[in-house]
């Protein structure tokens, strides 16, 4: 559990990181807590109960997060665990953008009568990421500082990875090879994660291999979170994880079931992302010449405004339901703005628009529909 | 049934419902924008439809449509008959009691994609409250991409709390973060739980209508 706490801790860092995400200023607390039956690798199987409180921090070219992390075993042994991550993302270039993150951690075993030297680490990470609408890649390096008591190690990863969205289902894949003392290995990892209304699903599966002294295999994962409340959430997690000497994790198999509170803040929005971007097009569909835009007024006496912009019209009529579908002239309210006040009653309402007497068009800002007569048709809806 | 058939069998049945009432020149709308013949079967949907219950200035608005369009006579016969089928199955879902404006909204929900049990959901679950413009988004967002059942849930997680004025800005910004090359349900997943801060979820959104995170 641990391991996964770690990991947890991590994967939240470098989610927040992800190039092309400006996230708003935003500090998230959780905690989780419940119970788990896990078997170490080299030791029996144990049940356990588990308490991490997480804290993070997103801004829109930093992310921080730590992490605690308190697990008691049946037999009175515990492990306490802290953990830490930040990174930090460069301006974006077009599509790449770069990454520096650092990551550290001290994990210390605690049996009821003999003490356990600590482990911990010190990372720093770099890496540059490509980044397409639904789909990206990067590619990166880490190394820096293990220690095991008084021993310590200097360990490199290095690692390429892939990811692609599509609606409810992301997928990514990974291959990271890591160096560190003696031993070596690569690890191949894919990962789906799957968004339900219901529920959120998390898997992934990996093979070690051209391993010395890392071990070697299959493992795999899987998660459930079930949201109860706006704050609160059911996690049910198992499956095997590998060993991992850069940050002492010891391989296990393990099942976990237990709840996660949100105690301040709310997961981040990609909203601010969306709005700046809907300001850029917005700012480009104003300068797109021939393209008609709708906008309605507010309530006058006589009825609505109804607005037309477009570049460069000598002339733009209105036709629709409420002028008995015939076409109405609209009056050049500004060089590009035209308009007229019409009766338009509350209600759904079917309209087009005509520029210097072409065909009849949707205007931008209404939805099209087939109108039945072979051609589309503008929805109005008036509240 | 063919539409030939629908025609005449519609025809005949205002005939016997409205005797009493002249089957042409009963919309002086008509008057000179339609050919004579769709004239008058347009009349007789209209009556028919008018007996029945149904809104009726949707019917005329259709044929004045096809007329402005240069649509030929028979279709839009067909068309007209389209639409008062479509209302009448509105009205059926949503109740008689429902107004000429929440029929006309269904229906264009229906055409959308809807189906008369959604319909029937989104009135219970928005009781009491006009369904004109929820109906319209549900539409709105079906057409943008959102698949229907997500945009059914979507419309009926809110029905408990949004006012008409909410339904209106959930569509725009759905529309708008589409247009900015989001994936539909991704959009409604942010725009619900931008939702869901500001409380505008009802009671009756359930965990069922929980927004989706982001991946």
């Amino acid at each position: 559990m641990s391991g996964r706490a770690l990991g947890a801790a991590l994967a939240a860092a470098a989610l927040t990181s992800l190039p092309g995400t400006p996230l708003a200023a935003q500090a998230i607390g959780e905690v989780d807590l419940g119970a788990s039956a896990v078997e170490y690798q080299g030791y029996l199987a144990s049940a356990a109960g588990f308490l991490n409180p997480t804290i993070r921090y997103n801004a829109p070219s930093l992310s921080l997060g730590a992490q605690g992390s308190y697990v008691l075993f049946e037999s009175g042994s515990h492990i306490l665990q802290g953990t830490a991550a930040g990174a930090w993302t460069t301006p974006r270039r077009g599509r790449w953008r770069g990454e520096l993150s650092g990551s550290g951690g001290v994990t210390s075993y605690v049996t009821s009568d003999s003490g356990f030297p600590a482990y911990g680490y010190a990372l720093g990470r770099g890496r540059v990421h490509y980044r397409a609408p639904r789909a990206g890649g990067w590619l990166g390096a880490a190394t820096g500082r293990s220690f095991f008591g008084d021993a310590a190690a200097t360990p490199l990863e290095i690692g390429i990875g892939a990811w692609a969205v599509r609606d409810r289902v992301a997928l990514g894949a990974t291959a990271v090879g890591t160096w560190i003392a003696d031993t070596a290995y690569l690890d191949v990892v894919g990962s789906l994660r799957w968004v339900h209304p219901l529920f959120t699903v998390t898997g992934s599966a990996g093979v070690r291999t051209w391993s010395e002294g890392g071990g070697s295999g299959a493992y795999g994962e899987a998660s459930l979170e079930v949201p109860l409340w706006r704050q609160l959430a059911v996690l049910l997690a198992g499956g095997r994880y590998p060993s991992d000497p850069v940050r002492g994790v010891v391989s296990a198999t393990y099942v976990s079931a237990g709840l996660r509170l949100t105690v301040f803040g709310r997961p981040p929005s990609v909203r601010p992302e969306l709005d700046a971007y809907r300001r850029r097009l917005e700012f480009r569909d104003e300068r797109s010449p021939g393209r008609p835009r709708f906008a309605l007024g507010s309530p006058e006496p006589g009825g609505y405004v109804l607005q037309i912009t477009v570049a460069g019209a000598r002339a733009v009529e209105i036709t629709g339901d409420f002028t008995d579908w015939e076409p109405v002239p609209l009056a050049r309210a500004g060089e590009d703005t035209w308009t007229v006040r019409l009766p338009v009653a509350p209600g759904v309402h079917r309209l087009n628009v005509r520029i210097d007497g072409g065909t009849w068009t949707v205007p931008q800002g209404l939805r099209a529909e087939d109108d039945g007569y072979g051609g589309l048709v503008g929805i109005l809806v008036i509240g | 049934m063919t539409i030939a058939r629908t025609t005449r069998l519609t025809a005949l049945l205002a005939a016997a419902l409205g005797a009493a009432a002249p089957l042409h020149a009963q919309e002086p709308r008509l008057e000179g924008r339609l050919p004579e013949t769709a004239r008058v079967q347009v009349d007789s949907v209209v009556t028919v439809a008018r007996q029945a219950g149904l809104p009726t200035e949707p019917l005329v608005d259709r044929a004045l449509e096809g007329a402005s369009k240069g649509a030929t006579g028979a279709r839009i016969v067909t068309a007209v008959e389209r639409l008062a089928q479509e209302l009448r199955t509105a009205r059926d879902a949503l109740g008689t009691h429902s107004t000429d404006e929440e029929i006309v909204a269904g229906a264009s929900a229906l055409r959308a994609g809807a189906t008369p049990a959604d319909l029937a959901r989104l009135r219970r679950a928005r009781t009491g409250r006009t369904l004109t413009v929820a109906s319209a988004v549900l539409a709105d967002l079906v057409s943008v991409g959102v698949p229907v059942d997500t945009a059914v849930a979507a419309v009926i997680a809110l029905a408990g709390g949004a006012a008409d004025a909410d339904y209106v800005a959930f569509r725009r910004n759905v529309e708008q973060d589409v247009a900015l090359g989001a994936s539909p349900v991704a959009a409604l997943g942010v725009r619900l739980d931008a939702a869901a801060d500001r409380g505008e979820l009802g009671q009756s959104a359930g965990p069922a209508s929980k927004p989706p995170r982001k991946p």
